[in-house]
């Protein structure tokens, strides 16, 4: 070996190095610039009468029954955060009767239509409202999900995942039924927990759909 | 040149042997447990320390110093750049689906590349770099090279405990190990040069290209591997595997020439002063 290398504060200090150091920085600086930029950059989705918004980057994933599913497949969670977009019609009995039963039926309909589909369906909130002067109804609840089934495997499972959810059901109609469901595991509603607000304040509907 | 081959040729029974334990229980892309994760990443990081540690055949470094950047690349460099990557920079609330987006390739560069690099440099630069041991230009690829293996140790027992098929995940972690140690060895060659070059212009400029260097290589990479790692998507894991393993075998092939040819000059040094 050779010696002769003595190092110290000052080989630490020396210029060049931090220089070195300093120029990651740089980059890194400018990288900062580029996320702040894009970092809450939103999407506005159209699904046919209807339309809202994302946070940029979420896609559109395979979906079955004529339902249309965005999610944010960059979350690393088993279960990603995902939007679902459906127009059902209403059984004949849903569409008589007066305003005000209707609000009230409308209710139990979308909660038992949830608690006969779900697993572990746990309700949280619901409240009667309108959109753009339709009846509407927004339910917020919880519900288990099993991540290993996968359509070539539905019988795999695996430990349940906790799925925070809000359906935002809305009458549009001619006897149909508008439902978007934002949903996300509990641990990601943690971190983001104003998404479901947002996306559902987002809907808006076209002026074909009558009220 | 007999040992190193007789490594290389450990490796590739090491995927075969992930492939063939696949195929026999018929496993499915599920997380495995915490000791064969371990061999999972362990193995080819193993393999790797020593084939790199080899190649400094005339003036071989301390076990225990090389062990000791292998450690600071895993305990501290990796935490650091997932710190800044995951928890700072946030980067899966804005990257793009898209590898080739404008601001996927900013963030491969400027947050992964950037974040990934300099925290290796800095854990050699500030610790061994300054020890009598680094005592010859070849030193700097030797200790980087360990850093960056300890580095990729770290980032493949998330990857791999995240749930993957064995086959894939083994040749995965084989090309992640390599790839993070060439990287590094891009600035350790600069690190290596610059120790011995008097302070000014060509020791900063060394010291700069090395990094950027490094940090070039593992944006490009990022790019490459994230079409094989992302999680729950239908992507084409084999074309990402072949695309990335060609770039860092090409990475490869230039660190060990610098490698070899760094030793080469050392001992021709040696040879001239006795």
């Amino acid at each position: 070996m050779t010696s002769g290398n003595k190092t110290g504060l000052l080989d630490i200090l020396r210029r060049g190095d931090l220089a070195v150091v300093g120029l990651g920085a740089l980059l890194l600086l400018v990288g900062w610039v580029v996320r702040s930029s894009h970092i809450d950059r939103t999407e506005r989705h159209r699904f046919g009468a209807a339309s809202l918004v994302t946070p940029a980057g979420w896609v559109s994933m395979p979906a079955e029954d004529g339902r249309q599913v965005l999610a944010d497949v960059l979350v690393a969670d088993t279960f990603k955060p995902r939007v679902t977009v459906s127009m059902e019609r209403l059984p004949k009995t849903m569409q008589l009767g007066g305003r005000s039963r209707k609000a009230r039926e409308l209710e139990s309909y979308v909660a038992l239509n949830l608690q006969s589909t779900l697993n572990l369906y746990h309700p949280i909130a619901s409240k009667a409202l309108t959109l753009a002067g339709r009846r509407a109804v927004r339910l917020d609840y919880a519900h288990a999900v099993n991540p290993a089934a996968r359509p070539d495997d539905p019988a795999a499972t695996d430990i349940p995942v906790a799925v925070r959810a809000t359906t935002l059901a809305v009458l549009v109609g001619g006897g149909r039924l508008l439902r978007v469901s934002v949903e996300q595991s509990v641990a990601q509603h943690d971190r983001r927990p104003g998404l479901a607000d947002r996306v559902i304040a987002s809907i808006e509907l076209s002026r074909e759909v009558k009220p | 040149m007999l040992p190193q081959l007789v490594l290389l040729f450990g490796l590739l029974a090491y995927v075969g042997a992930a492939h063939g334990v696949q195929a026999i229980w018929s496993l499915g892309p599920e997380p495995v447990g915490t000791l064969p994760a371990l061999v999972l990443v362990l193995v080819p990081a193993a393999i790797w320390l020593v084939y790199f540690y080899l190649l400094d055949r005339y003036e071989p470094e301390p076990t225990h110093y090389v062990l000791s950047a292998f450690l600071l690349g895993a305990l501290v460099a990796a935490p650091i750049a997932s710190w800044l990557i995951h928890d700072i920079f946030t980067i899966n609330r804005w990257i793009s689906i898209s590898p080739f987006s404008l601001e996927h390739i900013a963030a491969s560069f400027l947050v992964v590349g950037a974040a990934q690099e300099l925290s290796k440099y800095i854990v050699v630069r500030y610790t061994v770099y300054l020890s009598d041991e680094f005592d010859e230009p070849a030193d700097g690829i030797v200790y980087t090279t360990a850093a960056g293996i300890g580095f990729a140790t770290a980032l493949n027992l998330k990857y791999v405990s995240s749930g993957v098929l064995l086959g894939v995940g083994a040749i995965n972690v084989t090309i992640t190990t390599l790839a993070h140690a060439c990287f590094a060895g891009a600035v350790g060659y600069a690190l290596g040069q610059a120790k011995f070059t008097p302070d000014g212009g060509p020791r900063l400029r060394r010291l700069v290209l090395g990094l950027l260097a490094a940090i070039a290589l593992n944006g490009v990479f990022f790019l490459l591997q994230d079409l094989v790692v992302r999680p729950g998507m239908d992507l084409k894991p084999w074309r990402g595997l072949l695309l990335s393993g060609l770039f860092t075998l090409a990475v490869f092939g230039a660190i060990t020439f610098l490698m070899r040819r760094s030793v080469g000059r050392g001992a021709a040094a040696q040879g001239q002063e006795g």
